[in-house]
């Protein structure tokens, strides 16, 4: 049944190596975007403004300042 | 805007980052495309012999250089995510945006499990060169993980994902010119370039054969178009976006002509039609141990770089469709901490790993083409109702593109040819996939047009269009 944990060779753990980083990788992902959207509203998480040039905005600010 | 707030305090808006520079684009459109270089283009030989391949590769050069062209001109006024999604709504109207921004997240996320699919075998090919016992290593492990390492690259920020991307294509265009260098001086190589005894001369299958290539030279620039994907995130759209995508098309240009150089000169054109990776069996004539190194190291960087920037573009794509309510708006969220569309990028990992998974690689890029290939037809479209509505006097253009109507009249007719050589190789497979995008297409008219925000999608500061 835990055949998969039988290695035969350095191949073999390389292997195991790879499948455990992604799934760590991709778990990390999953919870960390579980966590933000409890922590921020979908209506914060969602407000993106197409069009909208931050940076032109920041220079008129301190021009303005 | 205000976002990201000192002291912990919760913002109440989030936009991406503007954090990219032009060495940025050239590395996401370059990075995207340059693995066409390592293997595809040669399947163009295959149809119309060498000649004929370095003939398509010129024309389908030209499609794209209008490509560009148009594109930088569009996109340098429409400082947005989403690139001809964006413009489309903009210029066109919604069905065409909805089925632009389809064909850009699926040729971007079909090329991306094509390349993963192709790290995966290379890695295992490597294992069995050096000792593993042919049939025990297993590619897959690999594809999830090239997925899984890209996607969190793109997860953390673009900055980041995208800088990588540029040392890593800087290192596999490198290998194709320490390539060319080598055989062209005979650095380190067994014998010389010779193209005439191995049957460069002629048309073995006349024109129709280079007619017939045109749809795999495509392979050496399909994705050049996604630097625009970067618009909304580069720090000055206007000269970055125009700059890094000319400088990735004559990069391109100068890949794909040394590519093409040096392997048609060292393999016979009955074999190098069929090979898998020409550009690494040309450093294996060689008898250079380093340069077979080099060309393997390159291989598998340009099909990393190629899927890194594929998650960066389809992500963008599927962000900017729900942001606009044609997809359900919660793939517009933005992550608070890194600026990046993280639930888009997460949406389409498991999408690029199972086709990845599937190992078939032939329906799977013939996918990718057809739809980079339809997005290619639209832009004249775009090009000329962008022109018409917004006169050269009315809206401040970055980049201004040359003898206008002539590259899209040229585009247009390109298109059309290279449908036609499709049609020829992949008429099932065409006929197949228009059928999905009229399927899709009804889907969206009679279920998700009433959520669409029909007036708030028109987002530049753009005077009225005329006739309007």
């Amino acid at each position: 049944m835990l055949d998969f944990l039988q290695f035969r060779g350095p191949w073999d753990v390389i292997q195991a190596g790879a499948w455990l980083v992604s799934l760590l990788l991709l778990g990390w992902m999953l919870w960390d975007a579980i966590r933000v959207s409890q922590q921020y509203g979908e209506d914060v998480l969602t407000s993106s403004q197409e069009g909208v040039d931050e940076l032109a905005m920041q220079q008129d600010g301190q021009r303005k300042s | 805007m205000s976002d990201i707030t000192a002291g912990g305090a919760k913002p109440s808006s989030i936009n991406l980052a503007k954090v990219l520079g032009p060495i940025h684009v050239w590395a996401l459109g370059v990075g995207i495309v340059l693995v066409g270089e390592f293997m595809g283009w040669n399947l163009s030989v295959e149809k119309g012999g060498a000649l004929g391949s370095i003939i398509a590769c010129w024309i389908v050069g030209l499609l794209y250089t209008c490509v560009a062209m148009i594109d930088s001109e569009v996109t340098s006024t429409v400082a947005a995510a989403g690139g001809q999604y964006t413009q489309a709504k903009h210029t066109t109207g919604p069905l065409m945006a909805f089925n632009v921004g389809l064909y850009l997240v699926l040729a971007y996320t079909m090329l991306e499990a094509a390349d993963v699919f192709v790290f995966g075998d290379l890695v295992r090919i490597a294992a069995e060169g050096l000792g593993a016992e042919p049939g025990s290593v297993d590619a897959r492990p690999f594809v999830l993980l090239a997925v899984a390492v890209l996607a969190w690259l793109n997860y953390r920020g673009v900055f980041m994902a995208l800088s990588i991307n540029f040392l890593i294509t800087a290192v596999a265009f490198a290998s194709i010119v320490v390539l060319f260098v080598a055989y062209q001086f005979g650095v380190g190589t067994a014998e010389p370039l010779h193209h005439q005894e191995l049957g460069m001369g002629g048309l073995p299958y006349g024109w129709m054969g280079v007619l017939a290539a045109f749809q795999f030279a495509i392979w050496y620039y399909l994705g050049i178009e996604g630097t625009c994907q970067a618009a909304e995130e580069v720090r000055s759209c206007g000269r970055s976006l125009p700059l890094g995508t000319m400088t990735g098309m004559i990069t391109l240009l100068i890949a794909a002509a040394l590519t093409w150089y040096v392997c048609a000169g060292s393999l016979p054109w009955e074999y190098l039609g069929t090979a898998l990776a020409p550009l690494y069996d040309t450093s294996r004539m060689s008898g250079s141990t380093f340069l077979v190194v080099l060309l393997w190291i390159g291989t598998v960087f340009s099909a990393l770089a190629s899927a890194n920037g594929c998650i960066n573009d389809a992500s963008r794509a599927w962000f900017s469709m729900g942001r606009d309510r044609y997809l359900p708006q919660f793939f517009a969220a933005v992550h608070p901490r890194y600026r990046t569309p993280y639930r888009a990028i997460i949406f389409l990992i498991p999408i690029a790993a199972s086709f990845g998974f599937l190992q078939l690689l032939g329906p799977v890029i013939t996918f990718s083409i057809l739809s980079g290939l339809l997005g290619y037809t639209f832009m004249p479209i775009n090009m000329f109702r962008f022109r018409s509505k917004w006169p050269l006097e009315t809206i401040k253009r970055g980049y201004v593109h040359p003898f206008h109507p002539i590259p899209s009249l040229v585009l247009v007719t390109l298109c059309a040819a290279t449908f036609v050589a499709v049609y020829l190789g992949f008429g099932t497979q065409l006929l197949a996939m228009m059928v999905f995008y009229v399927v899709a297409s009804v889907w969206f008219v009679f279920f998700r047009y009433k959520y669409v925000r029909r007036g708030d999608q028109f987002t530049m500061a753009w005077p009225r269009p005329r006739g309007y």
